[in-house]
């Protein structure tokens, strides 16, 4: 009982904060009028819906939310994984606290800060990249989708890595040592020990990081897409995902039932997905499966 | 995540529908009892006006909204609550506050938020209400019609400035090192070739200042449709050559957007224009003030060569490159808006009404408080007060083209003399679009403007400035223009255009 | 050991590229941000730029009033709400973590379907102006932020597979409640995880600035987030309905200011990063050795 008394206000504040606003997922099935507000609205079925799926460009869009996401994941992963064993195997305790705060610094930058500052290496006119190392055969880089996938991913990771960095460092924090030193004794080699030992028991805090993110497969980060690219048109069939187009398509015509609807749909495929993983996982090994 | 689960979810959010309704109705109450705080306590029948306008920025407004409601209490017998929206706040905050039903009973609306606004039933009809708005029709004229959708009367237009042909601002200490006259120039968009002497221009530019930019900025010709067509909302179907033809068009496969494109492409591979230009965000007046920068194409109004020099610091040429049109979009880029929120819409009405026709009410909004943010020169023009400078002044929006009636303001110091009658007289000679006073109603084809929007957005920018060879990638823009529903769009504009001309 | 010297220097050599990485665009950042505008504009980006200015901060502390109460409140926002957070957090992951508890497959469902469905902004603007925290400093602590279901899951996954069960046996044997349990046994040994999470915590509080926009409308209550981004917002929409204006254009910052108002944002979490490391890296170290 006391269990579920430690519980409550944290179930409480769920509710308030996320489950009572989901009325508002209504809204994707009503053609909004103030006046009615959005339970009095008519409903209009699945109307609010269309206008994703009507654009021709809906493979594109869809193409490259769901690689990118698969891409960000994987690589997210290895790397940080790979620089939490590095920065844990470190011994110097000075620099080891310095890569590791190191790894966070771009985390606590904005997208927006991010796109000056790739603006800045980038710039075709005053860029440093062009201006300096390239400067015999400049690139068009805001125009010439070639390099996106890989810029994207780099600053994505760039951004993004050191999180994941750090729940890796704690998962490792625990490990026992003794198993380190048995397998010293055996004979094994750093590489066998990481091999053996590390990964393996890394393995619950990457189901749970990978169940985590695949729910969100269908979205993007806007901020990434938009803002970094410059919203340069002709890079549109690389940089364009789910977000961006509702975005770019919402500016003209906006009104609240078609970003419900979107979503709606965003979530419910990731749900999907989650409860796939999640049932082969409980499958594969029931004590590291979600629920 | 079985039965039990379910349930849950399914009490949740019956739950949830329960407090929402419960809550929209305290959300109602918050807004309006600011209102009430910021006034005295002991008239509480006197109704107070929420007007949501937009400012440079929040929270100094609270003397100015003093003065202007002793003005209201003793003409109008009613109270003011003043809503300062920023630029940020516009696209954000406006839309969750209007769609939260917060009691707002005026917002001023930009024209191209109207067609979602009416569709989602934010916006009262004014022509239900003419009885109150004598004051405003006296004011505008003509251009009331501006701010009619179908038989909607959605909105006022401002009282500003009504055309607004484009330029190209030159900077005049080099102009003259290469040996230029004004008079040198006659550019038109009669005959194309002769855009061309803006590139024999460039050409020599760059010659002699190796160093320096020939052209820049975030516009340029095709991008500025307001200028050479009327783009009857929102540019897809025009109706081409400054709106004197009858029939709607695709600009995009017009010969002068093809035209446009090919010049600047030339100016992008000869290295005249910015490698950058196509994604820059900045404007070009702030790349001319960093020195480096020839020229830069603008919009321009009667006083601009003041303007641009206060800008840049430099003492510019203007070419202009357009001729004067007046269209709907022209006169109704920003509108003064009646919302359904509004608790007493005569009240709301009476209100507008007079704000176009008071002086004070209008000089309050965009200068502050007399005697305090400003005052009254030698001149008759209004300057900061002794001791008071830009930086330090409380209150100063200096956006007298988005208040009902800037030709009422007083003028700010070092303007020209009668400068709201040659405002008023810079339009006098421009050309009349044939659908002036039409406004589109696009909310049968929302679905096919919001593709048309996602296409243009890739290719507009790349196109208008050259940095994509522009044969080929026209082609590919009109074919995903037309995939995406373009002659659906410009049929139902042409009938509405057709029925409101018969209607006239 | 010889092949662990090598190995020790491979790991410092490549951790030292990565935190370079990490670090030099953020330089870029700070010296663009102090680099004259108009070299700025002529030389292009550069670290070595050719003439300095202070201009661009000038113009941001010519509102240093607003500013430093600006601060204050982040700082008070981020203390109160990561505490809070943290504690509401922990206090449900932990019963989730223990062996066959009641129905913890559809709580866990529960928080986690959170993660995906949401009704939208408007409704939540609803609930929480309904809820008067309007113009509080509750409006930064309370809606979106103060716990996620991915913090709850991560920390859940964390008790649920390093704190092994026995301890917790013993200590019912000893006749401890629930509670101290949590408080003596849980806690301690979930440091690891709950200063990472709290950093992210921390982090977000500091960086976000959409509940000011949402949420504040007195200019006293707005916090440093809020009030830069207002800035930075202006800037940019100015430059885009320009058509429309002509002598609203004539101050705007540019480049350079852009990139000091970036960096001021971050600045403190620079000067505090050493402190919140030092944290930081006492959990990591109380986990290893617990071993």
């Amino acid at each position: 009982m006391p269990l579920y008394l430690m519980m409550l206000p944290c179930a409480a504040y769920l509710i308030l904060n996320n489950y009572v606003p989901m009325a508002g997922i209504v809204a994707a099935f009503k053609s909004y009028k103030a006046t009615e507000g959005i339970f009095g609205s008519p409903w209009v079925g699945f109307d609010n819906f269309n206008y994703l799926f009507k654009s021709n460009d809906i493979n594109i869009i869809i193409r490259n939310t769901l690689l990118y996401n698969v891409a960000f994941i994987v690589i997210n992963n290895v790397v940080g994984i790979a620089l939490a064993i590095m920065i844990t195997e470190i011994k110097h305790k000075a620099l080891r606290k310095w890569y590791q705060s190191s790894v966070l610094l771009p985390f606590t930058m904005s997208m927006v800060v991010i796109s000056y500052v790739v603006f800045a290496f980038l710039s075709q006119q005053n860029g440093m990249l062009n201006n300096g190392i390239l400067k015999s055969h400049p690139v068009a880089w805001y125009s010439d989708p070639t390099w996106w996938p890989l810029i994207l991913i780099i600053v994505n990771c760039w951004k993004y890595v050191g999180y994941g960095t750090l729940i890796y460092i704690a998962g490792l924090s625990v490990i026992d040592r003794s198993l380190y030193e048995a397998g010293a004794i055996d004979g094994a080699g750093k590489w066998k020990q990481i091999v053996h030992i590390t990964l393996p028991s890394l393995v619950p805090s990457m189901i749970t990081l990978f169940l985590l993110s695949i729910g969100r497969i269908c979205y993007s980060d806007f901020g990434l897409f938009y803002l970094v690219p410059q919203n340069s048109g002709t890079l549109f069939n690389v940089t364009a995902t789910i977000d961006t187009y509702v975005y770019g398509a919402l500016m003209s015509a906006g009104g609240i039932g078609r970003s419900a609807a979107t979503g709606l749909l965003q979530a419910v495929v990731g749900f999907v997905l989650v409860l796939v993983a999640n049932a082969l996982v409980r499958r594969l090994s029931s004590k590291d499966a979600m629920f | 995540m079985s039965k039990k689960a379910l349930t849950l979810m399914a009490t949740g959010i019956l739950a949830a529908g329960t407090i929402l309704a419960g809550c929209s109705k305290d959300g109602n109450n918050s807004a309006s009892e600011s209102g009430a705080a910021a006034s005295s306590s002991s008239e509480a029948e006197m109704y107070t006006v929420n007007f949501a306008y937009h400012a440079p920025k929040e929270g100094n407004q609270a003397a100015v909204n003093e003065k202007i409601n002793e003005l209201t209490m003793k003409e109008l017998n009613m109270k003011v609550n003043l809503i300062p929206i920023t630029w940020d706040t516009y696209n954000s905050k406006m839309s969750l506050m209007l769609t939260a039903g917060e009691p707002i009973d005026i917002a001023f609306a930009f024209a191209f938020s109207l067609p979602s606004f009416m569709d989602q039933g934010f916006i009262v009809d004014a022509s239900d209400y003419t009885e109150y708005t004598k004051g405003i029709y006296e004011v505008l004229g003509d251009d009331v019609n501006a701010g009619y959708i179908g038989d909607t009367l959605a909105g006022f237009p401002m009282m500003n400035v009504r055309a607004t042909p484009s330029g190209l601002f030159v900077r005049k200490d080099l102009f003259e090192q290469l040996g230029y006259k004004e008079s040198d120039f006659s550019v038109t968009t009669d005959d194309m070739s002769s855009f061309n002497q803006i590139t024999e221009m460039f050409a020599k530019a760059k010659e002699a200042f190796p160093d320096i930019t020939p052209f820049d900025g975030y516009r340029t010709f095709a991008l500025n449709t307001i200028t050479y067509v009327d783009g009857v909302g929102d540019n897809f179907g025009v109706l081409e050559n400054y709106g004197q033809s009858d029939q709607i068009a695709n600009w995009y496969e017009s010969e002068q957007f093809k035209q446009f494109a090919l010049l600047n492409r030339e100016w992008y591979t000869k290295g005249y224009s910015s490698k950058d230009i196509a994604v820059s965000t900045e404007l070009g007046q702030a790349k001319m003030k960093a020195g480096k920068t020839f020229s830069f194409f603008a919009s321009y109004g009667a006083n601009a060569l003041t303007d641009v020099k206060s800008q840049t610091g430099y003492d510019t040429v203007l070419i202009p490159v357009s001729s004067k049109m007046k269209s709907t979009t022209s006169v109704n880029g920003a509108l003064n808006v009646v919302l359904n929120t509004s608790k007493n819409k005569e009240k709301a009405f009476e209100f507008l009404n007079w704000a176009y026709q008071s002086k004070e009410f209008n000089d309050l909004l965009n200068w502050g408080v007399p005697g305090v943010d400003w005052v009254v020169d030698e001149n008759g023009q209004a300057a900061y007060p002794e001791g008071v400078t830009a930086a330090t002044v409380n209150y100063h929006s200096d956006y007298g083209f988005i208040y009902p009636n800037q030709y009422l303001m007083t003028p700010w110091a070092g303007s020209p003399d009668n400068i709201w009658e040659r405002y008023k007289t810079f339009g006098d000679d421009a050309l009349v679009s044939k659908a002036y006073g039409f406004t589109f109603d696009s909310s049968s084809v929302a679905m096919e403007e919001s593709q048309l929007a996602a296409v243009l957005a890739k290719y507009e920018n790349a196109i208008s400035f050259g940095t994509v060879e522009p044969e080929s990638f026209i082609k590919k823009l009109n074919d995903e223009l037309y995939d995406a529903g373009l002659q659906k769009v410009m049929d139902e504009k042409q009938r509405q255009l057709d029925e409101w001309q018969a209607a006239q | 050991m010889i092949e662990n010297r090598a190995q020790q220097w491979t790991f410092h050599l490549i951790l030292a590229l990565v935190s370079l990485a990490m670090v030099l665009p953020l330089a870029l950042l700070l010296i663009s941000s102090i680099t004259d505008e108009n070299t700025l504009v002529s030389d292009g980006y550069s670290y070595f730029p050719a003439k300095l200015s202070l201009g661009a901060y000038e113009y941001i502390t010519s509102n240093s009033s607003t500013i430093f109460k600006a601060y204050g409140i982040t700082v008070v926002a981020t203390l109160i709400g990561t505490f809070l957070g943290l504690l509401v957090t922990a206090l449900i992951s932990y019963p989730l973590s223990v062996k066959g508890l009641p129905g913890k497959g559809p709580i866990t469902f529960f928080i986690f379907f959170t993660m995906l469905f949401n009704g939208g902004l408007v409704p939540s603007y609803m609930m929480w102006t309904g809820l008067g925290v309007v113009n509080t400093i509750w409006a930064y602590i309370f809606p979106f932020l103060l716990t996620n279901a991915f913090n709850i899951i991560l920390i859940r996954s964390y008790f649920a597979s390093n704190i092994p069960e026995e301890l917790y046996e013993s200590a019912k044997i000893d006749g401890a409640g629930y509670f101290r349990i949590f408080f003596s046994l849980a806690l301690p040994l979930g440091k690891p995880i709950l200063v990472t999470i709290g950093l992210f915590s921390c982090l977000n509080y500091w960086n976000d600035w959409q509940n000011g926009l949402y949420f504040i409308t007195d200019p006293s209550m707005l916090s440093i987030q809020a009030v830069l981004n207002k800035m930075n917002q202006n800037i940019q929409a100015v430059l885009s309905y320009t058509s429309m204006s002509s002598s609203a254009t004539a101050q705007i910052p540019q480049v350079s200011i852009r990139m000091a108002i970036a960096f001021v944002a971050i600045l403190p979490i620079l000067i505090l990063y050493p402190f919140l490391q030092k944290y930081f890296a006492d959990g990591i170290m109380q986990g290893a050795v617990k071993g």
